[in-house]
């Protein structure tokens, strides 16, 4: 992720794919427009497809804000129906790609056109089309946000005293929708005990290239609200999630309904060095505990967020940890205090625990607004994910460092310690040409690091194009291929978000700097 | 011709099956456990494979524990007992309910599962990665050895529940668990299985949430004796508390109070006597020539189960049945001839009417003629394609589950 700046300036010279190859691009001007535009209206109605430039701004990059391009247009649909419609409409256009969208959070750049191609955006299919607490299933059309499936799943048991919610708990959950969710299999901070997208996920309805509607898992054949736990052959569902909107559109969702906890304990210790925060980390899961979530900052992290939010945080520490624990209650206090012993056997200076709901929240508030709080420290920054045993975290911190100082850089981290998923934010000047490009080739070396220690290069923003070259060091040719031939059989022509995750000679982005709101740029773009 | 070949290690299996895809010889490997699955291969002349290795293997099987990270890397040939004896050394198992003998590969790709799924998920849940052999003779990595991964496509999770169709798996990496301090297991009596499923969701929103939850015919239909049986984990203390959470709820849900549900037996049990115990209840379904899962909505299980309890006594059938309460799944069978499983799936045919559901018969009685899965999988011709694409000539496992209109390319 690429935060802040403000030039609008090229970083030159980044390929996110694949050898430079043939890009379909169809420069879009206000004025001028493709037939498509005129059939897609036709089928949705006027206020379902945008196609102007001024409209268009905000689709043409997604959370990854350095891959920018324009869409031909982007349609709204609001059911699976008017989805077959669409893709049977531009799949008559060879030149067009077809390109999911949910709510555009995405890290990684796979929610963007960036040859001619029309955005399909699922935010108009919002529809909750069953909430079924018996069989603890929500049957819901893929735009549907997050948190708004939890909320309303909380609001329907509410009244009978039944307590479920639907568990992936991306920090974009009020944005990001279901559909997006199940595409970059996206985690959170509940991911260490409660799992992932996939692990919640029964069925997915998806749309293929050629208009056909497939239907993974066991759904009932005569009554599709019906869902099964269980069902024959190969997991087509765990294959979707995580797909990155490469093999069709998902355009329904049959979502695990789970017990929502309702005993919490949250403990947070302070350390002198993050090696001792990452210890304590690797020694709670091996005692068998499994805490809901294990977050970690270091230092330069405490130091930002503590000037932010003046929570009570010692400034001068070089680690904080923060545990929570869920489950049954009487047996908390227990877990808790075996979490404090090993906390300060591994010389936690200073382990608060925080039962007050009101302190609680504001601890989390405080984790989930660190990313905001970076700008007071840095102009710009860029997030890499990547993920890496959870045993090696001393060491992978100890390298952190050591690449920041090789290319002159300050990183500083704040990330799922529980899960060895970590997140170095890499602070540079956008005005420095030469820091943007140590930062773009400490990220190299940061994640070729993580893969030579048996990690891989994302946890959760998924490949998108800004990954795809690095493919290559983490897959043989063999599984490359594998990838490639899988996308065939649900894509053969190859039209649905071509050239995003498996890489390909389809795509070759040049990565740009964040640029002024309204002043459009990028490589693909002019 | 076939012939069956025992292959003992990885690099063995790889430059097999390359020989194999040369020659174009098709591989039949369908497991131990759920060898009656799918349709009977439709090669002529096949190969049958069984790929376990020997009981004294270097470490069970295992090639790598990464114990601090609790996660493992072991062979798909590995049986699941050695793979347990072996993590117990450091404290740690796999939570994967399946006999000992089974390997590895054989639990994921029938994907097996039981009790120990409602706390703790099942092999789906637990798998990292994997390497299999596809039908190009090439070894394919996926997935990999962290927690969370989200690079390329999730193959991975694609070749659970495969049945060897897409390719032949000779590696995995798992999450590994703690053993917990105690297990508590509970086995309680009801007289009505009938109502359980309406309870089920209010049960699992309480503390007396079970790590493990399986029900059982005590004694066969038509005079039937069914047990519940639960499983707590943890230390002592949670597993006491959970206890009396369960008293409680017996005591007030109006749904269990009608069922007539009690306790009839607690105990405390390690890990090993409570997986030979698992196994000595479900050690039928490996005997029996008619064996059927039916997979339904969990509501419905309950009244399923007891559907199928008149059935038995209504035609004079013995039936055994194991339900896995929390996700809607039954087995159900016994000494049943082609005629009367005949007539069975016809009356589970009927139940699907009004319950809904699908069901898979992992056993046939010889000249069975109804189908092995019905009803039919939306989904069932996209898997033709796509094992045309993962396995071009039609080698792995030919004509068990994704057969119709496939013409190897
Ligand atoms: C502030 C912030 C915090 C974040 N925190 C987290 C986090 O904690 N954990 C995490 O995992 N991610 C996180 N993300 C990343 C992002 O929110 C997730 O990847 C999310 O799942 C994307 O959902 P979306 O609806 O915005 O999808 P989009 O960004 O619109 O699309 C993402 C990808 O999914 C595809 N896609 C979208 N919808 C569909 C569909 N219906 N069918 C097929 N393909 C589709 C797109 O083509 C694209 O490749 C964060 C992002 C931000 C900006």
């Amino acid at each position: 992720m690429w935060g802040g700046g403000v030039v609008g300036e090229d970083m030159g010279g980044v390929v996110g794919g694949g050898n430079p190859a043939t890009i379909h691009m169809m420069v879009v001007t206000e004025s001028q427009t493709h037939p498509v535009i005129e059939e897609l209206r036709q089928l949705l109605g006027d206020d379902a497809v945008v196609s102007a430039r001024d409209e268009m701004t905000v689709y043409e990059c997604d959370g990854f804000t350095v891959a920018r391009g324009w869409p031909t247009a982007v349609v709204f649909p609001s059911d699976t129906a008017q989805v077959v419609a669409c893709v049977r409409a531009i799949a008559k256009h060879d030149e067009l790609q077809i390109v999911p969208r949910g709510s555009g959070t995405g890290l990684a750049g796979g929610a963007v056109a960036y040859g001619a191609g029309v955005l399909i955006n699922t935010t108009r299919m919002t529809r909750i089309e069953n909430i079924d607490l018996d069989n603890r299933v929500a049957v819901v059309q893929s735009g549907v946000r997050n948190l708004a499936l939890s909320d309303t799943v909380a609001a329907v048991g509410a009244s009978k005293n039944i307590h479920l919610h639907f568990s992936p708990d991306p920090s974009s959950q009020r944005a990001s929708t279901i559909g997006g969710n199940v595409a970059t299999n996206a985690g959170g901070i509940n991911t260490l005990k409660h799992g992932v997208t996939s692990n919640h996920v029964l069925s997915v309805e998806m749309v293929l290239a050629n208009g056909e509607v497939l239907i993974t898992g066991g759904v009932g054949t005569t009554d599709p609200s019906t869902v099964y736990y269980d069902s024959v052959g190969p997991d087509l569902t765990g294959l979707i999630c995580g797909s990155e909107g490469i093999l069709g559109i998902v355009t329904r969702v049959w979502c695990k309904l789970v017990p929502t906890p309702e005993h919490f304990r949250t403990v947070y210790g302070v350390f002198n060095t993050t090696a001792d925060a990452c210890n304590t980390v690797a020694d709670v899961v091996a005692t068998g505990i499994v805490p809901t979530s294990m977050e970690m900052m270091d230092g330069a992290m405490i130091k930002v967020v503590e000037d932010a939010f003046h929570y009570g945080f010692p400034t001068t520490a070089q680690a904080l940890l923060l545990i929570e624990i869920d489950g049954v209650d009487t047996i908390l206090d227990d877990q808790l205090a075996t979490i404090v012993d090993i906390a300060k056997q591994n010389h936690a200076t200073d382990v608060k625990q925080c039962s007050d709901p009101v302190k609680r929240k504001e601890l989390w508030s405080a984790r989930k607004s660190a990313f905001g709080a970076i700008g007071r420290i840095s102009r710009s920054y860029c997030t890499q994910d990547a993920c890496v045993p959870r045993s090696k975290l001393p060491e992978v911190m100890d390298n952190i460092q050591r690449i920041g100082r090789e290319y002159g850089l300050t990183i500083t981290n704040v990330f799922h310690a529980g899960d060895g998923n970590v997140h170095p934010i890499l602070l540079f000047d956008e005005d420095n040409p030469d820091e943007v490009q140590n930062t773009l080739r400490a990220s190299e070396a940061l994640l070729a690091y993580c893969i030579s220690i048996g990690g891989t290069i994302t946890g959760e923003h998924g490949v998108g194009v800004e990954k795809l070259h690095l493919m290559h060091k983490m897959f043989n040719p063999a599984t490359i291929d594998t990838f490639q031939k899988i996308k065939t059989a649900f894509d053969p022509d190859h039209r649905i978000n071509d050239g995003k995750l498996v890489p390909s000679d389809t795509l070759n982005i040049e990565l740009l700097l964040p640029t002024k709101s309204g002043s459009p740029g990028g490589a693909m773009s002019h | 011709m076939t012939m069956t070949v025992e292959i003992q290690d990885a690099a063995g299996l790889v430059e097999w099956v390359e020989r194999r895809v040369a020659d174009k010889m098709p591989i039949v490997d369908y497991g131990v456990a759920h060898r009656g699955m799918g349709n009977p291969p439709t090669a002529n002349e096949h190969v049958n494979l069984h790929f376990q290795l020997p009981d004294d293997a270097p470490n069970g099987g295992i090639i790598e524990h990464y114990t601090r990270d609790m996660t493992v890397r072991a062979s798909a040939a590995a049986t699941l007992g050695n793979l347990q004896r072996e993590l117990a050394k450091q404290q740690q198992f796999l939570p994967i309910d399946a006999d000992d003998d089974l390997t590895l590969g054989e639990i994921i790709t029938h994907h097996m599962w039981g009790p120990w799924r409602v706390g703790y998920g099942s092999v789906r849940d637990h798998l990292l990665g994997l390497r299999y052999i596809d039908g190009l003779g090439r070894d394919i990595h996926v997935g990999g050895r962290t927690v969370k991964n989200v690079a390329g496509l999730d193959v991975t999770r694609l070749m659970v529940g495969s049945l060897n169709e897409l390719g032949l798996i000779h590696e995995a990496t798992l999450r590994t668990y703690a053993i917990p301090q105690q297990i508590s297991t509970i086995d309680l009596r009801l007289n009505d299985p009938s109502k359980l499923g309406q309870a089920m969701t209010d049960w699992l929103v309480t503390e007396a949430a079970p790590a493990a939850m399986s029900m059982h015919l005590a004694m066969p239909c038509p005079q039937p004796q069914w047990t519940l049986r639960l499983a707590y984990v943890g230390k002592p203390l949670a597993c006491a508390a959970q206890m009396r959470s369960l008293e409680t709820l017996l005591e007030t849900h109006p749904v269990l109070v009608e069922a007539g549900i009690h306790i009839v037996a607690n105990g405390i049990r390690t890990l090993d006597e409570e997986r030979n115990q698992n196994q000595t209840l479900t050690a039928w379904r490996r005997l029996a020539p008619a064996v059927v899962k039916l997979i339904a909505p969990p509501v419905h299980f309950g009244a399923a189960a007891q559907s199928l309890c008149e059935w038995a006594s209504a035609h004079d059938h013995p039936l055994m049945i194991d339900a896995l309460p929390v996700h809607g799944t039954l087995y159900a069978g016994g000494d049943l001839d082609a005629d009367a499983a005949g007539h069975l799936d016809h009356a589970i045919e009927q139940l699907h009417q009004s319950i809904g559901g699908m069901r898979v018969w992992i056993q046939r009685p010889t000249s069975a003629t109804f189908e092995p899965v019905a009803p039919a999988q939306s989904n069932h011709a996209f898997l033709a394609t796509l094992k045309k694409t993962m396995d071009p000539h039609n080698l792995f496992n030919p004509g068990r589950y994704i057969q119709p209109h496939f013409s190897p390319a």
